[in-house]
């Protein structure tokens, strides 16, 4: 991915996770969804929560306020479903968030700081307050390697 | 103009149905095609014929069978899944497999036409666990692969260690 050079001006889904706020690129999200139930079941991978069920398709659940915050969300919350890349094909993957997410459009996002960890494609600069654009290939890989493993044989 | 008989199109066949069992062990409910199930047994019924086998290494085979001249191990899948403490009664002897699995108890028979893949997301080896996830009206429920608990490494380890020396119960 390559949204800094490719497309300044793109739109921005921004995140609250927590106090904390984040944007992704607009053309990966699909919806924010609230009020599905999560089914967990025996597995084990890392911060993969489980899944929820939104228009009969079966969407993972994964956990990215942990790596991000280092705290997970509160109970009551919403999903916000995204597209993922899997080889040659989409997939919908959900991440919990705390349920604010606003729409922004023609704003520029400028290159990440040396210090930022990858999974950061760069910032938006709103109003003095430097938002983290996320990489969602790269964050979910970094989740992947970051967490505890759920259940586990 | 006379035209020949069309050829009446062919209805769509519905979709198979697959039967499946739903079982529950720790109030999680897992499910297994019916068709992978060869018997479905009591733990009191079975208490004569199960040999104890205790290797630490092995928290989830706390039992074996023998069954037309082979050893089957009977795995207690609500540990193998590391679920919480439940007091399995059924023992389900699978076909063509080398174990058995220890559930708490038989939920339903269900039939299924669609069986959703396991998202991508998931990367572990839950991949070899299960089949895919069965969407029924009360939920998600996994769908176990019946073959792929546990892999042939288990199997010749269990083995060795069975051959080691099983205490008859």
């Amino acid at each position: 991915m390559n949204t800094i050079t490719e497309s300044p001006e793109a739109s921005y889904v921004l995140l609250r996770l927590g106090e904390q706020r984040f944007a992704v690129p607009a053309e990966a999200v699909e919806e924010l969804a609230g009020g599905s139930r999560l089914y967990k079941l025996p597995h084990t991978t890392p911060n993969v929560e489980g899944v929820i069920v939104r228009r009969k398709r079966v969407v993972a659940v994964r956990d990215i306020a942990n790596l991000l915050t280092g705290r997970p969300l509160r109970m009551h919350r919403f999903y916000l479903i995204v597209r993922r890349r899997y080889g040659s094909f989409d997939e919908p993957e959900a991440f919990p968030v705390t349920g604010d997410c606003e729409l922004l459009s023609g704003v520029i996002a400028v290159p990440r700081g040396e210090q930022q960890p990858e999974y950061i494609a760069g910032n938006i600069d709103l109003a003095g307050e430097q938002v983290p654009l996320l990489d969602l290939e790269k964050l979910a890989t970094a989740v992947d390697a970051a967490g505890p493993a759920g259940r586990a044989a | 103009m006379i035209r020949a008989p069309q050829p009446k199109a062919k209805s769509a066949a519905p979709p198979r149905q697959e039967p499946v069992i739903v079982f529950v062990i720790a109030d999680t409910e897992l499910a297994i095609p019916a068709g992978a199930v060869h018997e479905i047994r009591s733990t009191d019924s079975l208490a004569g014929e199960a040999s104890v086998f205790d290797q630490p290494d092995f928290p989830w085979v706390r039992h074996t069978i023998e069954r037309s001249g082979a050893t089957q191990y009977v795995v207690s899948v609500g540990t193998f899944f590391g679920m919480p403490r439940s007091r399995p009664s059924l023992v389900l002897v699978l076909r063509g497999v080398r174990y058995a699995l220890l559930v708490d108890r038989i939920e339903r028979m269900d039939a299924l036409s669609t069986i959703y893949a396991l998202p991508s997301a998931f990367q572990g080896d839950e991949r070899r666990w299960y089949l895919g996830l069965a969407l029924f009206e009360e939920g998600v429920v996994p769908m176990l692969n019946p073959q792929g608990l546990l892999t042939r490494e288990h199997l010749e380890r269990l083995d060795a260690r069975h051959l080691a020396g099983a205490v008859p119960a």
